[in-house]
Parts: structure tokens; C-alpha cells; sequence
């Protein structure tokens, strides 16, 4: 079955996002050094550690910020396409608020469990609250609207 | 008060699947199965679509009802 014009707007953006998501994963664990493992074999020492390049970082600070940019332009993508009709509107509404209010509780959890750890330096945490509250968003957004148009709808 | 509806009656008479009358009225199989279910209450046109559909008035598909009802939509 073909996909309709916006449908293959939002497909792109989904895959934009993904791909953008998996791009910021692998820049947070310095994941890269790997890809120069592999395109770089003669580089490796003989009892088998890899130095870091010179360049290392600046690179996987560029790679994680395209990516990030590719997350954020997808999830833009995803949120512009045009629905169906009328109905799959008020889905998205609704996914909407579920995943706003979704977010709000996680964020605020998170906050108050390291909040109240004794002892728990909050400096550099908020940082961690924040993209976890974001990605808490996608995920209940996702879950909550294809729930809705898959779970829900039976047919007769 | 709620707002009920005979379109599955409707399209049982005519032996319309939800799919069919979607594509009559230019919207997903999934509207039609909500607005069956009571779960999704139409527009104003999609009404009027639907209701056209059937040969009906609108009022005939809808009915703004005072008892309540599992299938009708609070409003």
C-alpha cells in the first residue's frame, strides 16, 4: 500500500529522529572511538588498546550536536505532518497532553528522589532531569498515540 | 445528555463495512469505529457527510438523547 504525502513526511521524520537519538547515544558513550577501530585498524597498539586520536573530541562534540539537531528537526517533522482527519487530531491532542503530563511527573520524581538523596550534589543533574523529562515526552507521545489508533479501534 | 448513533444499524442495512463508508466519507476506518463506539463525536460536516451517505437528516444518525446509554457519548 502506497503512504500518502504526509505520511511519508512523518516517516521520514520518525527515521530523522531515531537516527538522530541513536547519533546522541553513541556521542555520550564516546561510542565513535570504535568507528575509528574500524576505519582506522593501523592505529592500534600491539596489546591491542587504541589511543584517542587528536581530533577525538572535536569530532564526537560535532557528531553529538548534528545529531541532537537531527532529533530535534525529526520530532518538528512528526509533529507538522498533516493527520488524516478529524479524529487522529484529537489523538494527537490527546497524546499531547498525556505526554506533557507524563513528562511534568518524571521530571518532578527525578528531581525530588536526588533532591532528597542525603548527601546528593545536585550541580550537573539538572541536565540528566531535563533529557530524561524530554525523552519521557517521545515515549509516552509514541506509546500513547499509536495506542490509540491501533488498540483502540477495533474493527468490525 | 448524550449523543447516540445508528451508523452501524445503518451500514448493517446496507451491508457497508467501516472501511467502505470511511472511503465514502473521505476519513480513516478508524473514525468511523470511534464514532460507532461512542468514543468520538464528528463535526458538524462530517455529520452531514455521513448522513448523506445514508439518505437520512442528520437528526435520524444523531440523537441528542437524555438517557444514558453505553454506546452514546457524554456531552
Amino acid at each position: 500500500m502506497a503512504l500518502s504525502r504526509s505520511a511519508r513526511y512523518r516517516a521520514a521524520g520518525v527515521f530523522l529522529a531515531i537516527t538522530g537519538f541513536l547519533g546522541l547515544w553513541v556521542a555520550s558513550w564516546e561510542g565513535l572511538i570504535n568507528v575509528y577501530r574500524i576505519i582506522l585498524p593501523a592505529y592500534t597498539l600491539p596489546d591491542g588498546a587504541y589511543p584517542y586520536p587528536a581530533n577525538f573530541w572535536d569530532v564526537n562534540a560535532a557528531f553529538g550536536i548534528v545529531s541532537a539537531c537531527m532529533l530535534t528537526i525529526g520530532a518538528g517533522m512528526v509533529f507538522l505532518a498533516k493527520e488524516p482527519d478529524e479524529y487522529f487530531y484529537r489523538i494527537r491532542l490527546e497524546a499531547i497532553q498525556f505526554a506533557v503530563i507524563a513528562q511534568f511527573l518524571v521530571g518532578l520524581i527525578a528531581f525530588a528522589y536526588f533532591y532528597f538523596t542525603p548527601g546528593y550534589q545536585m550541580e550537573n543533574t539538572f541536565q540528566g532531569i531535563l533529557g530524561m523529562a524530554s525523552g519521557t515526552f517521545l515515549v509516552a507521545y509514541a506509546l500513547r498515540y499509536y495506542a490509540g489508533i491501533y488498540f483502540n479501534a477495533d474493527q468490525d | 445528555m448524550k449523543l447516540e448513533n445508528t451508523l452501524r444499524v445503518e451500514r448493517a442495512v446496507r451491508r457497508m463495512t467501516q472501511a467502505e463508508l470511511a472511503g465514502r466519507v473521505d476519513v480513516s476506518r478508524q473514525a468511523i469505529n470511534a464514532i460507532e463506539t461512542g468514543k468520538f463525536i464528528p463535526s458538524a460536516v462530517l455529520a452531514i457527510k455521513l448522513a448523506r451517505v445514508f439518505g437520512k437528516p442528520v437528526e435520524e444518525i444523531f440523537i441528542l438523547s437524555e438517557e444514558s446509554n453505553p454506546v452514546g457519548v457524554e456531552i
